[in-house]
């Protein structure tokens, strides 16, 4: 009996793996007389319906000739699953990229577009020029622009109301803020609430990033080999965020860490959110937003504008590619007028392509969408130059800054000697 | 007498106390994260990010249930998942205890230095074998397969390490016996020795299964089409960049988890005797 369980496992093993076997081979999918076949690889889960929609309608247009497939992979092994696949002949056709870009020029995995731009003087300007300048390296244009972020201020109208403060108008400077937190700040504490006035996320992009380069400091010199961190006007735009936690302005480290900012302020624990778009649909979805209780507005002036940096993802073909003229034109259409406006109306992601950028506004009820809009026609491009061993010392010189383990001269001096280092090692 | 053995009753009930202490928070230890993912499993996603945390949702939201299984094909994933565990499973205990037979029992030149080196690369963490293997997987065509899951887990160091203490604890004179009475090495290994380790067998099989129900990296990156995919890996992608909804993570995990769960209720006796049994016996 024991001898036919085992015999039986060991037939049912072999059996399988002939199976899956034959099922690679059968799906290898390099045919010569069907059609070519082109995958596509991109992360974000919430995104990919709408896209699955595009794609299919790419496929029924191209019926016979080019099929896409999507495969999904998650944000966490995104950039391992494709430092590995890179290196082989499983790199996917066309992938989502980001402000990694410069990196996968540098390693030569990435197709430069610009013979097939100049080939059908196919017109760049459709797309918002922050977007394409993130992706032009060394002269090169290497993606295909998909969408673009920018960051706001929401506010939560219930708790002004509640306590008794006026709202802040456009234009607003950072003195407006910090006197408005002060009013929240008494008003909560008399009426024994347990609301913060300002909340924030920690990571870069839409906190000290933006603060940075409104005080008139930077994260990087333009030409990418100077990190601007231990700048005096750095230095003052983090330390008057230091000094809005300290003056119980906003709410201390110790709680931003613990929880998100924008999770905070969704759940009415706090008056005043520095928001990316983003997180757009969470805030429109949100019963706070249903009651018509969150209002957007533009960030306030520090010492020198409000502009917010932008982010946004693009297309990119592998340079492995095997039919480049296909995965060309699936670019051109998943980042063109017509797929671009159907991700608009879904409210998933704010065109770079401009003339599609219409509809996204309209795509929400519950928050003034166009705060979004507004803030990216004057965004600058999140400041990159490729190398990310340096940036991860300036996070952290940040957050030993914020949570107070450092004074922020010590914290910038000594993160800004250690990452230029790396940078005159790497660039020098 | 009467007062020793009220000393004794005494004695038992503070101990009897003490142990009802323990074995109540110890479930609830293991009970908590269960129950805490079932009621995020039926939260709307405002719920689940709430500050204060809430404990209980207002309205159960079951629509989280089709919404997952609309977005995650379960009955595939189930299947991949077992597939690959059986394979992993049988695989294992054929080459390793075959493996561990050869280091116990045979003697070759070299053997305790390969068997060191061996130990020695349990000491290595496997991130480093990631991309070299998935180049290897790629130059076979095993990438999307189950198999491609399978192979690089067959060959268990710990296993090995493990299956050899069993086979040194059984005597010499069966070997003997068996060449006696005309055992070539093979068959004194699979008729004669392999059925007086069951209880290792037992063990490497049930830290086989785990090992491979629950594994996420590897499968993640050998396999990136839907239908490949184990259970792991697809709840994966519900992972967002930015925005998590972890009522729909928790929800498909629930899913994932109860047919185990129900498993273990109706076997729960033989799976607990295995254990005894391989504690006794090993």
């Amino acid at each position: 009996m024991k001898k036919k369980i085992t015999a039986l496992l060991l037939a049912l093993t072999l059996v399988l793996s002939a199976t899956a076997l034959t099922g690679c081979g059968g799906g290898g999918g390099e045919s010569s007389d069907g059609p070519v076949s082109l995958t596509l690889s991109l992360w974000d889960e919430a995104q990919l319906p709408v896209i699955q929609e595009n794609v299919d309608a790419f496929n029924a247009a191209h019926e016979g000739e080019i099929e896409v497939t999507i495969e999904q992979i998650p944000w966490d092994t995104y950039w391992t699953k494709l430092d590995a696949s890179l290196e082989t002949n499983e790199a996917p056709d066309v992938f989502w990229m980001n402000t990694y870009v410069q990196k996968y020029v540098d390693a030569g995995v990435l197709e430069p577009l610009d013979s097939y731009i100049e080939g059908e003087s196919f017109d760049m300007s459709v797309y918002a020029e922050g977007r394409v300048d993130a992706y032009n390296v060394d002269g090169q244009q290497y993606a295909l622009p998909k969408g673009l972020d920018a960051v706001v201020v929401a506010l939560n109208t219930e708790l002004f109301d509640r306590y008794g403060v006026e709202l802040p108008q456009e234009g607003w400077t950072w003195d407006d803020m910090r006197d408005i937190a002060s009013q929240l700040r008494d008003a909560i504490a008399a009426a024994g609430g347990s609301e913060y006035p300002i909340v924030m996320e920690l990571d870069a992009q839409p906190s000290w990033m933006n603060f940075l380069y409104q005080n008139g400091g930077n994260y990087l010199s333009e030409d990418g080999k100077t990190c601007g961190i231990a700048l005096p006007e750095s230095k003052d735009a983090i330390q008057q965020v230091v000094d809005l936690m300290n003056n119980e302005q906003m709410a201390p480290y110790s709680v931003l860490t613990e929880t998100k900012g924008t999770d905070l302020f969704i759940s009415g624990q706090a008056a005043i959110v520095f928001i990316g778009s983003w997180k757009s649909s969470v805030l429109e979805d949100s019963s706070l937003a249903a009651d018509g209780k969150v209002q957007l507005i533009q960030m306030p002036s520090m010492a020198v504008d409000n502009k917010t940096n932008m982010g946004g993802l693009g297309y990119v073909m592998s340079a492995n590619c095997e039919n480049k003229e296909a995965a060309w034109e699936f670019m051109k259409y998943i980042t063109g007028e017509e797929a671009m406006a159907h991700e608009a109306e879904e409210g998933i992601d704010i065109p770079a392509y401009l003339s599609a950028q219409a509809g996204y506004v309209e795509n929400f009820q519950n928050i003034n969408a166009q705060a979004f809009m507004d803030a990216s026609a004057t965004g600058f491009a999140y400041p990159s130059n490729g190398n990310f061993d340096w940036t991860t010392i300036v996070d952290d010189a940040m957050q030993e800054a914020l949570g107070q383990v450092k004074t922020v001269d010590e914290a910038m001096d000594e993160g800004a000697a250690e990452a230029q280092a790396i940078l005159d090692e790497v660039f020098g | 007498m009467k007062q020793k053995r009220d000393r004794l009753n005494d004695e038992s009930r503070l101990s009897r106390f003490t142990t009802h202490v323990v074995l109540i928070f110890a479930s609830f230890l293991a009970f908590g994260p269960f129950v805490w993912m079932f009621l995020t499993s039926i939260k709307t996603y405002e719920e689940t990010i709430q500050i204060p945390m809430k404990f209980l949702p207002e309205i159960p939201q079951w629509v989280n249930y089709s919404i997952v299984s609309d977005k995650l094909n379960f009955p595939q994933l189930y299947l991949n998942t077992i597939l690959v565990t059986i394979m992993m499973i049988v695989g294992q205990i054929l080459i390793v205890t075959i493996c561990a037979y050869a280091f116990d029992r045979l003697n070759f030149p070299g053997k305790n230095v390969l068997f060191m080196g061996m130990l020695a690369l349990m000491m290595v963490p496997g991130q480093i074998f990631i991309i070299p293997r998935f180049k290897l997987m790629v130059n076979l065509g095993l990438t999307n397969t189950l198999v491609g899951l399978v192979l690089p887990g067959l060959f268990n160091i710990f296993g090995v390490f493990l299956m050899r203490q069993f086979f040194s604890t059984l005597p010499r004179e069966l070997d003997e016996a068996a060449r006696i009475d005309g055992c070539s090495y093979f068959r004194t290994y699979w008729n004669v020795l392999l059925p007086l380790v069951k209880p290792g067998l037992t063990t490497l099989a049930i830290l086989g299964m785990l090992n491979t129900w629950k594994d996420l990296m590897w499968p993640l990156i050998n396999n990136s089409q839907a239908d490949k995919m184990t259970l792991a890996a697809g709840l994966a992608m519900l992972i967002g960049e930015h925005t998590t909804y972890y009522e729909q993570v928790m929800a498909g995990g629930v899913i994932a988890v109860l047919p185990l769960i129900v498993l273990f209720v109706i076997f729960q006796r033989q799976f607990v005797e295995g254990i005894a049994h391989s504690g006794i016996k090993g």
